[in-house]
This record gives structure tokens, sequence and C-alpha cells, in this order.
């Protein structure tokens, strides 16, 4: 009895270890979408997609890895790839529950907490006060050349392909 | 029996196994559940905060500036400038970079925090070619990689805001509380607008931004050259004591001492003839008749 006990508490404590040091090799995507790519390169082939609050871990990077990209993999979805560093953070991302437009916390499985902040909310209420028009500002998001003519862009100008990207 | 002797220590390691698989928020969001809670002091706008302020920034400079609304330059404009990015210490932000068009004659250019970039026309005239074209994006992506705008919120709104957004609720901001956090953003929408549009940024600022631009240039394969041959154009529309560039910027002729000693440090580009031409064609027909 004594035994299955003392396995159980040094599983418990082994766990309890394993997730404090796998907590180090995790990062959260600080942008509102991101891609997951089979190259570290801006232009690398898109293997899949990320969102704000995604949640992923962080592989050995192999040597000569640019320092810009993490290699990463995506708990539960049997995604790998690469990610550019500017679109993670090692901070616990909040994620507001309620009517915000960049919400996509479901998928990471944090728990959402409602956090304030400059956010929707905030933006609305200026509008109000100050009677801004954002509609120029929203057609600018809309403007996002893809990767195809980014790619093309660059070829036909001569100009370099970033990151080694094939 | 002797196992419910030590159950609760047995108890104690699972929980304390269950915390340590969880982030931070996680345990004040589920251990402190409507209660105001203290948080890791935030030092830094997160790339989400400056997003809004960006955004909030650029409607508040749209307001009384007028759209050039010209499909094919604003498209080639936005292809350009994605591509600069990519070249860019910081190729994501928030909701990326986005290029528009000022209608006016004015010399001037706005890169509003996390990448919403407004171009005059007036200055988009200064550029000879792609690679001059190139120049002026870049120092509007640098300001924004280096978070010049940001960093002109002032110290005591930034102490106030940060005050404010360490004291989170798990339930939704209630009314007064967006009521406080919103006259915080507007006035650090204000202190950014100021800087943008009247102060300018400092002397140094300005020169880190010409020097990242080199960088960004070089990367993408644009000839930094071309930055110099934009700041001669200017140069020659510099009016001392006039609006937009001339308040705001160090004049283009203290800016091409420090992009020379820059320039003397980077080889010579080559761009192929074939290259040439093709970027000149595409400039031509995108801004020919900007």
């Amino acid at each position: 009895m004594s035994r299955v006990f003392l396995a159980a508490v040094a599983c418990l404590v082994l766990a309890s270890v394993a997730a404090f040091a796998a907590d180090v090799t995790r990062m959260n995507v600080q942008v509102q979408e991101t891609k997951i790519r089979a190259t570290p390169s801006a232009l690398g082939k898109i293997v899949g997609s990320l969102v704000y609050g995604d949640r992923v871990t962080i592989l050995d990077q192999p040597a000569g890895s640019p320092a810009s990209w993490r290699k990463v993999s995506v708990p539960g979805k049997g995604l790998q790839g690469w990610v550019s560093l500017s679109a993670l953070t090692d901070k616990p991302i909040k994620l507001q529950a309620g009517s915000e437009n960049v919400q996509t916390g479901a998928s990471s499985g944090e728990v959402a907490l409602a956090g304030k902040g400059f956010n929707e909310e905030v933006e609305k209420q200026y509008k109000a006060d100050g009677n801004f028009d954002y509609t120029i500002v929203d057609r600018m998001e809309g403007y996002n050349p893809t990767d195809d003519q980014v790619a093309a862009f660059l070829q036909k100008g001569g100009l370099n392909t970033p990151g080694g990207a094939q | 029996m002797r196992l419910l002797k030590y159950l609760p220590a047995v108890l104690a390691i699972a929980a304390l196994s269950a915390c340590a698989s969880m982030g931070v928020s996680d345990i004040i969001a589920i251990g402190q559940a409507g209660q105001k809670v203290a948080e890791a002091e935030q030092t830094e706008f997160t790339p989400k905060q400056e997003y809004y302020i960006g955004r909030a920034v650029a409607a508040n400079l749209l307001s009384t500036r007028k759209i050039y609304d010209n499909q094919k330059a604003t498209d080639y404009l936005n292809v350009l400038e994605r591509a600069l990015a990519d070249f860019s210490d910081r190729p994501e932000t928030f909701g990326g970079y986005h290029v528009a068009i000022l209608d006016a004659d004015e010399i001037n250019a706005f890169g509003a925090p996390g990448g919403l970039i407004l171009v005059t026309r007036g200055l988009l005239r200064c550029a000879a070619s792609e690679d001059g074209v190139a120049a002026i994006l870049s120092h509007e992506t640098s300001h924004v990689v280096l978070k010049h705008g940001m960093n002109a919120i002032k110290t005591a709104r930034r102490t106030a805001a940060f005050q404010n957004l360490a004291v989170t609720t798990a339930n939704a901001a209630g009314g007064s509380d967006v009521r406080q956090l919103t006259d915080i953003f507007k006035d650090s929408i204000s202190d950014i607008t100021n800087t943008l549009v009247n102060n300018g940024y400092s002397r140094d600022l300005e020169y880190q931004a010409d020097a990242m631009a080199l960088q960004i240039m070089k990367n993408a394969g644009y000839d930094p050259k071309a930055f110099a041959e934009m700041l001669q154009v200017m140069e020659t529309k510099f009016k001392p004591g006039g609006l937009g560039f001339n308040k705001t910027h160090p004049e283009p002729r203290d800016r091409l001492v420090e992009v020379d000693k820059k320039l003397a440090a980077m080889p010579a580009a080559a761009t192929p003839p074939q290259a040439a031409s093709a970027r000149q064609a595409r400039y031509q027909a995108a801004l020919g008749n900007i």
C-alpha cells in the first residue's frame, strides 16, 4: 500500500515539475492572425494558421535557424512548422469574454479572463466621444496582398526573397 | 486507513500539480474571479493595445485629411510595404502594415502605431523611382518597428495606464472602468498625434528611423542611395518655418549628412538592368501621375 502511495506521490511531483518545465517551451500568439510556414521565411509555404491567444510549443531549433523565427508545434492539432518570433510572446495572453472582434480564445484552451485594456469597448467609447469615423481605417486593414503577389513583386523587381523561402 | 492519513498531502500535491500546468492568468481567473487582483506589473503596451491606439491615431489624422482614392497606386504601395516589412525586424504587428495615400500637396507621412501608414501625394512626388518610394515607406515602417509613436505617450500617462490596466476584474469591465480607460486612451492619442503633426520626433529618433530604413532597403535588395536622392529632392522643397515635414523633421540636408555616413559603410547596390526597368515600369504605371 505504502509503495503504491509513494509511487503516486512521485508521479504527481514529476508531473508538476514537467508541467513547469513545459511552460518554458510554450509561447502565445500576440497578433490577430499569423501563419505557420514550412520554412522560416515570410513567404514560406503556409501549413496552418494561428490566431490571437493560441498557444504553441517551441521545438528544438535546428542548427543555423534564423533568430527571428521559431519552430513550433500546435498542441492537439498535429501541426508543425515555423512562426515569426514577432508574432509570439512568452507573456500570458488575457482573453476577453464577450464581444471583442478578435476573440479567438476558444481554441487556445486558456481560461478566458476578461481583462480590461485598450480594446474594442474603449474604441467604441472613444469613437462616440469624438465622433470619429473609422471607415478609412477599416478599409486600410483590408489592404492585404497575398504571398503570391508579394513573391511575384519581389521576383520581377529583381529583389531578394525573405529568409530563403522556396 | 493509512492512505487517509496522507490524503491532505496528496490533495495538496495534486492541486500544486494542476496549478503548475496552468498559466498565471488562468490561476488569477479561476482563483479570484470577480475580485480586483494585481497582476504582474505591465511595463510596456502589448501589440494589441498598440493596435487600438494606432487605429485611433489614424482615425484622428483622417478626420481632417482626405484620402487619394486611387486603387492602382494604393495596391502598389501595399504590396511594396508588405515586401519591406518582411525584411524588417518586426514583420508582424497585431493588425499588420497597411498604407493609404493622403490627397495633399504637402510633403508629409505618418506612421501610426501598429503599422497604419499615411503618406501624402506631395511626398510621393519626391521619389523618382520605386527605390525612392521604398525609402519613404521604409522610414515610416522603421518608426513603427521602433515604436516611436508609442514612446511619444507621456510618462505620466503611461504610468496611469499601467496602474489602471494592472487591476483587472474577471467580469467585463464596468461602465466607469471603460470611461476612465477611455480618458487615458484619449490623452495617449493626443500625445501621439501632437508629436506626429506638431512637434515631431527628436532629431535622434528621425536619424534612427533613417538608419533602419537604409538597412531595410538593403535587406530587400533596393538601392539605399535612393534614400539620399529622395532627401535631395526634399531639400529643394524645404521651407524653413513651413508646415508639415518642414516643422516636424530635421532639415533634409542635416539628414543627408547622417545618411551619407551610413551609405559610405554599405556596399554599392548593383541592380540588374532588367530588374531596374521592371521596377521603373511598374512605378510609372502606379505613381507616374501622382
